[in-house]
């Protein structure tokens, strides 16, 4: 029997047939749209003709012709979606030398702004630096990949990427975890975050740069024009400025306040208190059987039981009592304290009018539990 | 020396056979899927994405040229033909391989293989 190609494939196998059409038009609209619109129809006729013939044939080649249309069918979505990106970058439309050059020169401005950052870090806040090191390492290293991005800019744009998204998500990380964006510090490290963020961005712009270069003729790996292209001064002058304006921002961020410490309003009660109010949150309290004793307080304490975690509470006879405690932590004439810190990983002490609150966790749920009960009560450290 | 057209080769199997299918004359899609099938004795089976997606590229490197012709049903359809610089590169393709087939045969003469 000779195959009619044009024969209507439902004849044989209605269901079957149907379905695979249906996948098969369905799959053409997962095209990118210059691809459907110039071939789209085409395909669908050539589909239902090679459906037909095998058809025409046996089940057995309609079965293998079904698995090879299907089964080609991803990858070949795939690639023609990264062809089409490749072939129509709308976000840059750099076709020309003198374009490529601009946006090339733009970038390189911006990406002093990481070694400044590490500069102003290194510079205003060596009394911390300590506790930031893997953010500061992360920077010196997005600083190093930008540079590098300056000569090879595919592996500099790739570098900048991944850099600068292990930097976004570490910072991320060390926010969520440490419960508390509000002090200072921590401003600090979700700036530099947001910062990373931004060249997370310029690292995908110097990438597209890259990818734009066989475009124009240029090599992919290395931009040798280099030595030869001059940056336009137009760009020189609106880089400068635009570091000027990063100074002006940064500076005041990163430069240490001295504040002075505020002693909260003037409340009184005791641990019963401080026990219904953090019920009165949904939090599960119990008291702990054993009273506890800290060098950096002149009174014993109770612990309490929130949620599984162990929070110290020290009731003094009055504000005044309790705030001197405080303010000595604060402006770290406390030798107790500072004696008890080298035992710990980690403390939060608040001042809740007479009652100070001691946790020694870092659970983030507790921290915001204590700061929704109480309100901004955590004694910072200046 | 390597020549201009020297930079495209070698050539993937596919792009090859599509090319190899286009030089006998102008045509339609399902024809050049048959045909490639027959030329590659049934080794390489192209799927209609896959056939698509490589004329697209051969389109936009301009290797090969999109013409629309009427049926004789009067409707009009898209027919595939081979342009002068993919002419050429099917050559040095074909070239280039008849060279390895010849020095491969060298040394089956000589019993190496």
């Amino acid at each position: 029997m000779t195959a009619d190609p044009l024969r209507h494939p439902e004849q044989r196998a209605p269901t079957l047939i149907r379905l695979a059409r249906w996948l098969f038009s369905t799959a053409i609209h997962l095209y990118p749209r210059r691809f459907q619109a110039a071939f789209g129809d085409e395909m669908l006729e050539v589909f239902n003709l090679a459906l037909a013939e095998a058809v025409a044939q046996s089940s057995t080649a309609l079965l293998l012709r079904l698995l090879r249309e299907l089964g080609q069918l991803p990858a070949s979505l795939i690639l023609e979606h990264l062809y089409d990106r490749r072939k129509n970058m709308t976000v840059l439309p750099l076709y020309t030398h003198r374009e490529l050059n601009t946006v090339r020169w733009v970038a390189r401005g911006l990406s002093l702004l990481p070694v400044l950052l590490w500069l102003t870090l290194a510079i205003f806040h060596e009394d911390f630096l300590a506790e930031i090191t893997l953010p500061l390492i992360l920077i010196g290293l997005l600083s190093v990949s930008l540079i590098v991005a300056w000569r090879w800019e595919k592996i500099g744009g790739a570098v900048t990427s991944a850099g600068a998204l292990l930097l976004f998500g570490v910072l991320l990380y060390q926010n969520l975890s440490a419960g508390n964006m509000i002090t200072s510090r921590w401003v600090l490290i979700f700036a530099s975050a947001s910062m990373a963020g931004f060249f997370l961005i310029l690292g995908w712009l110097f990438l597209s740069i890259a990818q734009q270069a066989p475009f124009v003729n240029l090599p992919l790996e290395r931009s040798d024009d280099i030595a030869s292209a001059r940056p336009d001064r137009r760009y020189l002058v609106v880089g400068l400025i635009g570091i000027i304006a990063l100074l002006l921002f940064i500076i005041p961020i990163m430069t240490p306040v001295q504040q002075r410490f505020e002693a909260p309003p003037v409340t009184t009660g005791s641990a019963t208190d401080i026990m219904r109010s953090l019920q009165a949150q949904g939090a599960v309290v119990g008291v702990g059987s054993v009273p506890i004793e800290q060098s950096f307080t002149s009174v014993p304490g109770e612990v309490l039981i929130v949620d599984n975690q162990e929070i110290q509470v020290f009731e003094y006879a009055d504000v005044t009592a309790a705030t001197a405690v405080a303010s000595a932590v604060y402006y770290g004439n406390s030798p107790g304290w500072e004696q008890f810190m080298l035992t710990t990983d980690v403390a939060h002490l608040y001042q809740i009018g007479n009652v100070l609150l001691l946790y020694t966790g870092s659970e983030p749920t507790i921290t915001r539990l204590l700061e929704m009960a109480f309100g901004e009560r955590e004694i910072g450290i200046p | 020396m390597t020549t201009e057209i020297d930079k495209y080769l070698p050539l993937t199997e596919s792009t090859f056979f599509i090319l190899l299918s286009l030089s006998a004359g102008k045509k339609h899609g399902y024809a050049i899927m048959k045909d490639v099938e027959q030329l590659s004795s049934g080794r390489l089976s192209l799927g209609t994405g896959t056939l698509y997606g490589a004329l697209g590229r051969l389109l936009d490197q301009n290797w090969i040229e999109r013409i629309e012709e009427r049926q004789y049903t009067g409707r009009p359809r898209k027919v595939y033909t081979l342009s002068e610089l993919g002419c050429r590169i099917l050559s040095a393709e074909t070239s280039r391989l008849q060279e390895q087939l010849g020095a491969a045969q060298q040394r089956l003469a000589q019993g190496l293989l």
